[in-house]
């Protein structure tokens, strides 16, 4: 009698072994060790933007456009994802710029400047890590260090970090979109492609002003460790990429040259011969 | 009355009639369900628009007897070679657009009966796989059913990959074929399959489909592989000549696609959008590619693939929920080795379609060098995993149709428990439309009669056919309804006659910097990235205000008195931004040439303007590769022609041929003297023409083979 129960679920096990559905189920497991199904999922989500929806990035882009004040808690949450992304995407100067970002934020300063250290090595065509780079040592007071980096910066083409930030979908659009529909300015029928690409416009100004302060910091780091020829450099430098205003900039290599006494320079002829 | 039976089932092949009655069916009520798209109502969305655009641009230049080897229409011209290979131009079947189009048939309905003629030429060819699979022409008709009534049919309209899944699906059933039946027509229609293929600039799909059914037929019918493998070479022994000719097709085949690669090597060409952080100096290489960007989400999106049926839109994901019932006979069927040569097939395409959430990819990536060329791997779903998925449930199908002694009411009760299960599930979910219970209702009708009959009746057919229909009916008819809510981007229109001479006509409806002019009818403000164009142009258009570029190069031809010579780039954009704005007499050229007109910079006079005096230049003919200018000019001047420069533009001056100088960064110029003369700007050197010219005869003489042989063969084939 036992040998036939044995018999039986030998049997039974036999049939249920030899159904296709066995197969699948072995591949399904198998792939589970091949494939990494969690990133998949955030890949999906955050392509579809409900993983961090645009509304998640309401309070990063009011405390950008200082719109409200400081909240620990709130960067630690975009510390959190973005590290979280990081490990699925290592070395993907995207996210660790936004780490950067948010550590910087945080009063971390030290853990800022290795971020962008190792985005600036990674990918050395871009402006904004050289930039950032730049802003913390200029900040910190280490103005030769913010003279290397911002130098560097701003002779980065523009176009190259505008097309970096359109290539990352992942990270920067989300933001950018939500940023441009912030300012109400999605057209018509508020489709989200064209909400995308209208708030490149936007951005480009963001990128723009940058340079323009990269130049100011440039021609005051220089005056600050009094390199007088440097600040004319820069100046001029700043006056033929017309990144700003023509006469901020005269006033600021003015003010820098004040304390080196070569007031001949300052007459529009000398601008123009230091242009041309 | 039997007797009578017995001599029309003899006699008149009912069976394969009814099977043609069948899909001549199916194909209408799916006409049916597309008939806004087909008869125009609707347009095309997404990559779907450029395609519609290059092929019109070919279609109608062909129709005027010129060969578009220059493209006037991209971003201040471009070399077409590179749509040309998108379009896979040598294809014969494309010629059917001229017809209908020479016929009176305007553009848009000519491309339409094309697609969908394409199409079902496709669908026909997996019927035809199928039935040499399963070796029974109405399991063969239910795949097709599924995959005519899968999604695939909704990337026609959003995407180009209809244009390789015809060619990939034909080459495997000749594969086949070639393996059950070693005749010339097989080799002829593998050859043709694959010269279709290695003309176009993406045939790694397939070369990676192959791959893989390369490494599972190995892996599961090694024995038959390698016998395969004798047989073709002794087949090419016994057939030196066919087999000779075959390989310099398709060697000939590859050229144009060899000469695309090595172009775009030479650093002429720009994609800024597909190359952008590519660290690889090829213009067509792609960066190492992420799942957070583009790939297969199934694995993410399994618990939904049937939940808001009624949003569907163009180009997503579904199949008739008839195909998963079919799926879920696989707790009763026996493991086969088909059916686990198909698993094995869609695991290996799904673990590379996944990029970098499986290792995977980053070692073809490094190790393989056609992977640094090829990205959109999410269109591995239609090419790959669609089509075997389809395959495997019909072989779950078959499995229960071959099974021998089973208790029939334990497979119901197992059956029923999985459905039940699925309803469970189903419910839970959201969003479900009514076609899905209904489909199951019938679905599992189906299979609890569908063993009365080995091989199951007509009616058993039919009611497959109705449950196959029923979902997908309904899914596409919110298709239809939801097209209204997306939001097509940049239909294109180029004018009926291809392009005309002059870029402004008051409208962007015409030629034009096609990037750029989306821009500016956006108010945008800030210069875009050019998807396609020279080195120079994408630089210019970057550098400069643009709407002053943009008011420049509206202007096909410029006539200039001041020359000066810049030779580098920085002075030469800096000097550019100024002429540019205020229309000033002066270009700029790189190289010395020697010219009474060229000034040194202590003499540069910006302050006349520049005026074209239009009786001094006659457009006397121009088409797409070239213009012919007559000019009379009281004295020596610099004419600039602003298209993109290019090292295969050629310029004759009263039939001499003379130096193209790059002029005003990126444009061409010739000195030409006073007096009448002739200009004539030509695109491409003859060769270049006889070479396509001749890739066009070689392919049609082997399309017209594959007929011929297909007539020959006909009566020893079934189907």
């Amino acid at each position: 009698m036992e040998k036939q129960n044995v018999n039986k679920i030998f049997k039974l096990l036999k049939l249920g072994l030899s159904r296709t559905i066995v197969i699948l189920i072995l591949f399904l497991i198998c792939s589970r060790f091949i494939v990494d199904s969690q990133k998949i999922e955030v890949g999906a989500k955050i392509k579809k933007q409900y993983y961090l929806n645009p509304d998640a990035f309401d309070y990063l882009i009011d405390y950008y456009r200082n719109k409200i004040t400081y909240d620990a808690r709130s960067f630690k949450e975009y510390i959190y994802y973005y590290k979280l992304l990081n490990n699925f995407w290592p070395n993907s100067p995207d996210i660790l710029s936004m780490i950067a970002y948010c550590q910087y934020q945080q009063g971390e300063s030290e853990l800022a400047e290795e971020y962008y250290l190792k985005i600036s090595d990674l990918n050395n065509k871009l402006f904004l890590p050289n930039y950032n780079l730049g802003v913390i040592y200029f900040y910190k007071k280490e103005y030769k260090k913010a003279i290397k980096y911002l130098s560097k910066a701003v002779t980065k083409r523009p176009m190259d970090q505008f097309d970096y930030l359109n290539s990352s979908k992942t990270i920067f659009l989300p933001i950018i979109a939500n940023y441009s529909s912030q300012n109400g300015k999605i057209i018509e029928d508020g489709s989200n492609k064209k909400a995308l690409f209208f708030s490149f416009e936007q951005i480009s100004k963001e990128i723009k002003n940058n340079y323009k302060n990269a130049y100011i910091m440039l021609v005051m780091s220089s005056y600050y460790i009094n390199d007088d020829f440097q600040v004319r450099r820069y100046s001029s430098n700043a006056l033929y990429s017309k990144v700003g205003d023509e006469e901020n900039f005269k006033i600021l290599s003015i003010s820098g040259l004040k304390g080196f006494s070569e007031g001949n320079l300052l007459k529009k002829n000398n601008f123009d011969l230091a242009l041309f | 009355m039997n007797n009578i039976k017995a001599f029309l089932r003899k006699h008149l092949n009912v069976e394969r009639h009814i099977i043609c009655f069948v899909i001549g069916v199916c194909f209408l009520t799916w006409a049916f369900l597309f008939r806004n798209f087909i008869f125009g109502k609707y347009f095309f969305y997404d990559d779907a628009i450029s395609y519609f655009d290059h092929i019109k641009f070919f279609i109608v230049n062909i129709s005027k007897g010129v060969y578009p080897l220059w493209d006037p229409n991209w971003n201040c011209g471009v070399p077409n070679e590179f749509f040309l290979r998108r379009i896979g131009c040598f294809n014969p079947f494309l010629l059917v657009i001229v017809v209908f189009y020479k016929f009176g048939m305007s553009y848009l309905l000519s491309y339409n009966f094309f697609l969908v003629g394409y199409f079902f030429l496709a669908m026909i060819g997996f019927f035809k796989l199928s039935n040499l699979i399963f070796k029974n022409s109405k399991l063969a008709l239910v795949s097709f059913v599924l995959l005519l009534f899968s999604s695939i049919s909704t990337v026609l309209y959003s995407s180009f990959i209809i244009l390789i899944i015809t060619p990939i699906i034909w080459f495997f059933y000749f594969l086949f074929l070639f393996s059950e039946h070693k005749n010339r027509y097989s080799v002829l229609g593998l050859t043709f399959c694959l010269m279709i293929l290695a003309s176009t600039y993406v045939p790694f799909y397939f070369i990676t489909l192959f791959f893989i059914v390369v490494i599972c037929s190995l892996l599961l019918y090694f024995k038959r592989t390698i016998n395969f493998v004798i047989d073709a070479i002794t087949f090419v022994k016994s057939n030196k000549v066919v087999s000779l000719m075959c390989f310099m097709c398709i060697f000939l085949s590859v050229i144009p696609s060899i000469l695309l690669f090595l172009d775009a090597r030479s650093g002429e060409l720009v994609f800024s959008v597909r190359h952008n952080i590519s660290s690889n100096s090829n213009a067509l290489s792609v960066a190492e590619q992420s799942i957070g960007v583009h790939g297969v989400y199934l694995d993410a999106a399994a618990g939904d693939i049937l939940s808001n049926l009624n949003k569907i839109k163009l180009g997503e994901f579904f199949l008739p929920v008839f195909c998963y019932m079919l799926f879920m006979l696989s707790f009763v069927t026996k493991i086969s080795r088909r059916a686990l040569l198909l698993i094995l097939m869609w695991f290996l395409t799904y673990i590379i379609s996944v990029y970098d959430a499986s290792t995977v990819y980053k070692v073809l990536y490094d190790r393989i060098f056609y992977f640094r060329y090829f990205r959109n791997f999410q269109f591995f779903v239609w090419i790959g995993l669609i089509p075997v998925f389809i395959l495997f449930c019909v072989e779950q199908l078959r499995g229960l149709l071959s099974m021998r002694n089973f208790d029939k009411s334990k497979m119901i009760l197992t059956i029923a428990i999985v459905n039940i299960v699925f309803v469970l599930w189903l419910i839970k979910s959201t969003n479900i439309i009514v076609s899905v219970f209904m489909t199951l209702l019938f679905g599992s009708y189906f299979l609890t009669i569908v063993k009365k009959n080995d091989n199951f009746s007509n009616g058993i057919l039919m009611l497959i056919i109705f449950c196959s229909i029923l979902n997908p009916i309904e899914t596409f008819y919110y298709l239809n309804n939801n097209y209204t809510s997306l939001s097509v981007l940049g239909k294109y229109d180029i004018a009926e006659n291809g392009f005309s001479f002059n870029r402004d006509n008051g409208e962007f409806s015409e030629v034009r910097i096609r990037d750029v002019n989306s821009y500016l009818r956006n108010n945008k403000l800030v210069a875009p990235v050019l998807y396609y164009s020279s080195k120079e142009i994408s630089e210019l258009v970057y550098k400069l205000d643009y709407r002053n570029f943009i008011n420049y190069s509206r202007n096909r031809i410029m006539t200039y008195d001041n020359v000066y010579l810049l030779p580098q780039s920085g002075q030469m954009i800096d000097a550019l931004s100024k002429t540019f704005s205020s229309n000033q007499n002066v270009a700029f050229i790189y190289r010395p040439v020697v010219s009474s007109l060229i000034n040194g910079k202590e003499n540069l006079d910006l302050s006349i303007n520049q005026i074209i005096d239009r009786n001094q230049i006659q457009i006397e003919k121009f088409d797409a590769n070239s213009i012919e200018i007559n000019t009379s000019f009281d004295k020596e001047k610099f004419l600039v022609f602003n298209d993109s420069f290019n090292k295969r533009w050629q310029v004759f001056v009263d039939g001499n041929k003379k130096d193209v100088i790059q002029a005003n960064y990126g444009f061409m110029g010739v000195f030409v003297p006073s007096g009448n003369h002739s200009v004539f700007f030509r695109y491409g050197s003859l060769n270049y023409y006889l070479l396509n010219l001749c890739g066009h005869v070689v392919f049609m003489i082997m399309f017209l083979s594959l007929l011929i042989s297909y007539i020959k063969s006909r009566k020893s084939l079934s189907y």
